[in-house]
């Protein structure tokens, strides 16, 4: 008797349960190819992804999800930052004050300041890591040269941000690598110093400064990155993921790395170029993204926050004395990523400070547009380009070398020490 | 990339970030002259902080009868009947409500003589207590 | 194909991995959250408050559950040092170890905490929560840890800008010596504005000084005179010689004329009786024993020439202005029995019998010598016309005790780095910096040296809000012009004693309200032949040798000028019973144990035989009531007398002195 009368009670609710989740979600869990296909194109979030991906885009040996932990550690510093926003106050000494207080009095204070501070510098390193990736592997070749373009300016947001994130603690390690920074930027000709004005709001570092970098840090170029990552990631949607199928053929080659198949997504009206396609050619070579992508997604998204959440509870953020404009520390350091750069300054401030910064953002934003041959595109140090590879894998050396002795080997007045010494 | 160089490549992280922990950390301490040099001057460093404070007191208001070092043969001492006695010795008062109270209402107010003075109203309580911790190392040091 | 479309299995070991690692790390921030120092600590307190208190003052005693604080906006500065720190205000702890115990003294009613809170005076990370980063031991990147307490001082420096700071007896003994030496005279160092220091002016001095003895004192003062107030300047044997020669050359005044003067007949005996009656041991010491006022004399023979000495002690003041020596009254005669037994007494035969060199001469050297004499910073101390006031040779101390540890050089010192260790050394031993430094070795014992470094690690580059700064009183300077200014001038009262806090502190008698303590019969008396007063005190007033007339002018002068009517203003009719009481009360409050009366008593306090005919009875009861409101470091106890006993006091003493000079003036 009892289940005759409850079991209409619980379909109803369930019923009205499912009809909830019906009006969150049109797609039930997808148990079909169909479902499968349809979770990821009807979701806006998911949408980002096509429906089939090529195995080999998933291999990790390929991507090493670099880009993927890119936009994790994004997001985890979005978080991590908006909640630090509610105890920061962007004026001198409060500003101080209040990462004092975030590691002695806020519940889960330094936690959250450690994973935020630890966070910035891996970005800076994986941006980093990623486009050398994306080099080694051609991926800029077409029809990606926009999109490296625009991981270029990303790269650049992303050294922007960890700069102006830099000055915020108001502490001596602060204040005098900001210092330092703007100075190599004010050695540029002509507008130098101007723009060194307007950067600090005044000529030396003060209450100005934390404000607009404040603004900057925690506006501004949040947005401009959300937008072009955005279009970063959008592109990579349109023109289809990297890495082409080891198995193809010469006339496929030719035909460019994965031709165009009769269903785009591209915008008829923008694009020019030749559309790429949604969908690999050889069925068999893929596989659907859900749950394959979208699984393997989730498990770096976690492996990436357990790494987050051991280096935190580890290792202290670096917090010194207030800033102190009076006692300049010797020596003086810029952030660390900029230390390459400061080890040419110390050698020329023209060259380190101009020719050699400028030089390399040209010379990246110009690449895909300089290097057209399609040769090699989609695999790792594809022989055809073992020029190209060669070059750029020198140049990375040399500059993760000077970073490095910037960072490790020089001591007081920069003069060369032993770090085990 | 094999898991073996992944690991390799793990501890080198590791290992080159617990060194770069290490060498910020405090280093080995060497002296603090200053430091010593107050300690060495107070009684070879026995003193207390308070204590030496008392002894301040003491050398200024007490010592003419009681004697620079608390043993009754101060410069006055020899005009007193009862004469004032040995601070120093194992029988020495040690209480402090006892010690308090001589100093604060003299020596009239715990029975005996009325020739040590009362001095609760021409010093602070915190003198007194500083004049008490002192009258009290001198009774827990032996005469030398 | 649907093999393909569903996860392969090792993804999902991958994932139960992951998730338990998750799961685990997230356990982990919450216990590092849940088990910080401060929470543990607070348990132990609720324990110990438990086993100390009573069930009834546990239901009184508020909750210890979260964190404490002050907030000092005034000096931005948060304490939350009351986190663990619980039974701070508490006495029911006072027996507890730390962190709980009760604060000791009566310093949190002094300083109380809601307005100074803990780290202005002990320093240290207030805003830290567990014990290393509160910074009770050095931390890195904590500019300020902790004080030990026997530097502790320095802070109570920082508000407290007297010379003499109550209970803090390092502190006054540092800054006692700064004056004394004169450390502002090189450098500029904030709270002892307004002071001056200066040694002897050099006009003369060609004619002053034997230049053996110059010679050996500018190689090294202590070794002539160890408590030489001038440093050793390291100089080399060319600068002392060119520097003599300089110092040779200046002989802008000679000497009062003495030829007639017949040495031969000099009497030693009389010149030592005159010693002694003239009191110079209240200011210059002889072997040791002797006030500092003036320079030490032991060995005033090998140092000075005999002309020299006989026309200063003639007229001090033509060549040494600002001096605090007096102008005696004396006979040529006197005054030659005097530089005579000084000569023979206090020098050495080979010194007298020196040829004086005179190098002076050599105009090469004198300008050699001048070049040295300015470089040297010798005008910040010494004056001497023809030199312009060039300000202060040595750097600002403003904010010296902020200065980077990490800086500051210390040579081959090991010390630890800190500014303390920094001042100390360069105090002590300017010249083992590492640095090439013109700042002359004073040859301070470590302890003095220490105290000094102390006094200076006060001076905070930041000023405190005023409303936390107890001032130094800068007393206005006191000048009497008429009869009475000249004697002042002349005879230097203000040496010794103070005008509203001007002057000199040897004496214990300020003028203030002189006038309503002193009856005028007895100043007029005292002053032709003045006397011990109090026996067991070393400085006594001298024997000016003045004439009457001079003294019935200061005695008439104190009497209409120093005066304060609430003193004035006493009925001095006292009754037979109130003289006997005062006699009761004399032996009940154990008076003789300081006090001299008739032939019985102690020698602390001034003998008190002839009270009546010296002071007024108004000031006897005001005095005996207050004491310490007149002088607040007397050693006159505060006996809380009635008015009616301090009457009754004043009754028996003022009597006395009628009962018991019959047999004539007492000293």
């Amino acid at each position: 008797m009892e289940t005759a009368v409850s079991e209409p009670r619980r379909n109803r609710v369930a019923n009205w349960l499912d009809a909830v989740r019906r009006s969150v979600c049109r797609v039930g869990w997808p148990v079909t190819d169909k479902d499968r296909a349809a979770a990821m194109i009807s979701s806006l979030f998911l949408h980002i992804h096509p429906a089939r991906v090529s195995r080999h885009a998933l291999k990790p040996t390929y991507t090493f999800a670099l880009g993927l932990i890119a936009g994790i550690l994004f997001v985890v510093l979005s978080v991590t930052g908006l909640a630090l926003m509610l105890y920061y106050v962007p004026y001198p000494p409060e500003a101080y004050r209040s990462m004092k207080d975030l590691q002695f009095v806020v519940t889960f204070g330094i936690v959250l300041r450690n994973i935020h501070r630890w966070s910035a510098h891996a970005m800076v390193l994986i941006v980093f890591l990623h486009m050398c990736r994306v080099f080694w592997t051609g991926s800029y070749k077409t029809p990606r040269e926009f999109n490296w373009v625009v991981g270029v300016v990303l790269l650049l947001l992303t050294l922007g941000l960890s700069f102006t994130g830099y000055l915020l603690p108001w502490d001596q390690l602060a204040f005098w690598a900001i210092t330092v920074g703007t100075n190599i930027a004010a050695y540029a000709p002509v507008v130098g110093d101007r723009v060194k004005f307007l950067l600090l709001g005044g000529h030396v570092i003060g209450p100005m400064t934390l404000l607009r970098f404040y603004v900057l840090h925690c506006v501004m170029l949040p947005l401009a990155m959300l937008m072009l990552i955005s279009l970063h990631v959008w592109r990579v949607r349109k023109d289809g993921l990297s890495g082409a199928d080891i198995r193809t053929s010469t006339e496929e080659e030719a035909a460019g790395v994965f031709p165009a198949s009769t269903k785009t997504y591209g915008l008829m009206a923008l694009s020019k170029r030749p559309r790429a396609s949604v969908e690999s050619r050889d069925p068999n070579d893929e596989v659907f993204a859900w749950p394959h992508l979208l699984y393997r997604e989730l498990l770096v998204a976690l492996g990436v926050i357990i790494t987050l959440h051991v280096v935190s509870l580890v290792f202290m953020a670096p917090l010194e004395e207030i800033a102190d404009p009076t006692r300049t520390p010797n020596p003086a350091k810029a952030p660390w990523y900029f230390l390459g750069l400061q080890e040419l300054v110390h050698y020329s401030a023209l060259v380190g400070g101009v020719i050699v910064p400028t030089m390399i953002v040209v010379a990246l934003l110009a690449l895909p547009y300089v290097d057209r041959g399609k040769a090699g595109a989609g695999r790792w140090f594809a022989p055809e380009r073992r020029v190209a590879n060669g070059v750029f894998t020198a140049l990375a050396a040399v500059f993760v070398a000077l970073t490095l002795i910037g960072t490790l080997f020089r001591g007081q007045n920069w003069a060369w020490v032993w770090p085990w010494k | 990339m094999t898991p073996r160089t992944l690991h390799t490549l793990a501890v080198a992280v590791l290992a080159l970030a617990a060194s770069a922990a290490c060498r910020t950390g405090p280093a080995s301490q060497p002296g603090d002259p200053m430091l010593d040099a107050i300690r060495a001057k107070e009684r070879g460093g026995d003193l207390t902080y308070r204590e030496s404070q008392g002894q301040h007191l003491f050398l200024r208001y007490c010592a003419t009868c009681h004697g620079d070092e608390g043993r009754g043969d101060g410069q006055n001492a020899s005009n007193l009947e009862p004469p004032p006695p040995d601070l120093t010795g194992p029988k020495s008062p040690q209480d402090v409500t006892y010690l308090t109270s001589v100093i604060t209402q003299g020596s009239a107010a715990v029975g005996r003589s009325p020739l040590s003075p009362p001095w609760g109203r021409s010093l602070t309580h915190q003198q007194i207590e500083y004049l008490v911790v002192y009258c009290q190392s001198l009774g827990r040091k032996k005469p030398a | 194909m649907e093999v393909k479309n569903v996860a392969p299995p090792r993804l999902h070991v991958v994932f139960a991995c992951l998730g338990v690692a998750f799961l685990l790390i997230f356990s982990w921030v919450l216990l590092h959250e849940g088990t910080t120092e401060w929470r543990s600590t607070q348990a132990r307190f609720g324990r110990l408050q438990a086993s100390v208190k009573n069930p009834h003052q546990l239901a009184q005693a508020a909750s210890v559950g979260g964190l404490r604080q002050i907030w000092l906006p005034d000096l931005g500065r948060i304490d939350r040092c009351g986190t663990c720190h619980l039974g701070i205000d508490d006495p029911a702890f006072a027996a507890v170890p730390a962190p709980f115990a009760t604060h000791p003294g009566t310093w949190l009613s002094t300083h109380p905490a809601d307005r100074f809170g803990c780290t202005p005076c002990h320093d240290g990370q207030g805003g830290a929560t567990d014990y290393t980063n509160a910074a009770h031991q050095p931390q890195p990147f904590v500019s300020r840890p902790m004080r030990p307490l026997e530097t502790i001082e320095a802070n109570c420096g920082a508000c407290h800008r007297a010379l003499d700071p109550p209970d803090a007896p390092r502190l006054a003994q540092g800054r006692r010596l700064i004056v004394e030496f004169g450390c502002f005279s090189c450098h500029e160092i904030p709270g002892f504005e307004g002071l001056t220091f200066r040694g002897p002016s050099l006009a003369s001095i060609g004619y002053k000084v034997r230049s053996g003895w110059l010679a050996v004192w500018l190689h090294d003062p202590k070794a002539y005179l160890p408590q030489s107030k001038m440093g050793n300047f390291r100089l080399s044997t060319q600068e002392i010689t060119s520097l003599q020669a300089f110092l040779l050359s200046q002989r802008a005044q000679p000497p009062l004329d003495s030829t007639g003067i017949d040495w031969k007949r000099a009497d030693a005996a009389n010149g030592r009786a005159l010693f002694g009656e003239l009191r110079c041991v209240s200011c210059h010491a002889v072997n040791g024993r002797g006030g500092t006022m003036g320079p030490e004399l032991t060995k005033i023979g090998d140092k000075v020439q005999r002309d020299w000495l006989f026309s200063y002690l003639k007229d001090p003041h033509r060549v040494q202005p600002d001096t605090p020596m007096l102008q005696y009254r004396l006979t040529d005669e006197q005054l030659r029995d005097l530089t005579s037994f000084l000569f023979d007494e206090y020098g050495s035969a080979a010194a007298a019998t020196e040829p004086p060199p005179v190098t002076y001469q050599d105009a090469r050297l004198v300008a050699e010598g001048r070049a040295v004499f300015e470089r040297r910073g010798c005008t910040s101390c010494h004056r001497l016309p023809g030199f312009k006031d060039t300000g202060r040779i040595g750097p600002s101390l403003a904010g010296i005790a902020d200065r980077d540890p990490d800086e500051l050089p210390y040579g081959s010192n090991i010390v630890r780095h800190t500014t303390d260790n920094y001042i100390f050394l360069k105090v002590l031993l300017p010249d083992t910096l590492g640095q090439p430094s013109s700042m002359p070795t004073f040859g301070f014992s470590p302890a003095d040296a220490a105290q000094i470094a102390l006094a200076l690690a006060s001076i905070r580059k930041a000023d405190l809000p005023a409303s936390y700064v107890v001032r130094r009183p800068a007393p206005a300077p006191y000048r009497p012009g008429g009869a009475f200014g000249e004697l002042v001038d002349r005879y230097r009262c203000l040496s010794c004693h103070s005008v509203n806090g001007y002057g000199g502190d040897l004496s214990t008698v300020p003028f203030d309200r002189i006038g309503s303590q002193l009856r005028r019969d007895y100043v007029a008396k005292y002053l032709l032949n003045p006397g011990a007063v109090r026996v067991s005190v070393e400085a006594r007033m001298p024997v000016f040798h003045m004439v009457p007339d001079e003294a019935k002018t200061i005695a008439e002068y104190f009497a209409d000028v120093f005066v304060d009517d609430s003193l004035e203003r006493y009925d001095a009719r006292f009754t037979a019973v109130e003289v006997r009481r005062g006699q009761e009360l004399y032996r009940r409050l154990g008076c003789q144990a300081c006090h001299q009366l008739g032939t019985k008593g102690g020698y602390v306090g001034p003998e008190l035989s002839t009270t009546g005919a010296r002071l007024k009875p108004g000031w006897i009861a005001a005095w005996l009531s207050k004491p310490q409101t007149y002088r607040p470091d007397t050693l006159q106890p505060d006996y809380g007398l009635s008015p009616a006993d301090a009457r009754a006091l004043t009754a028996y003493l003022s009597g006395s002195g009628a009962d018991r000079t019959r047999g004539g003036n007492t000293p």
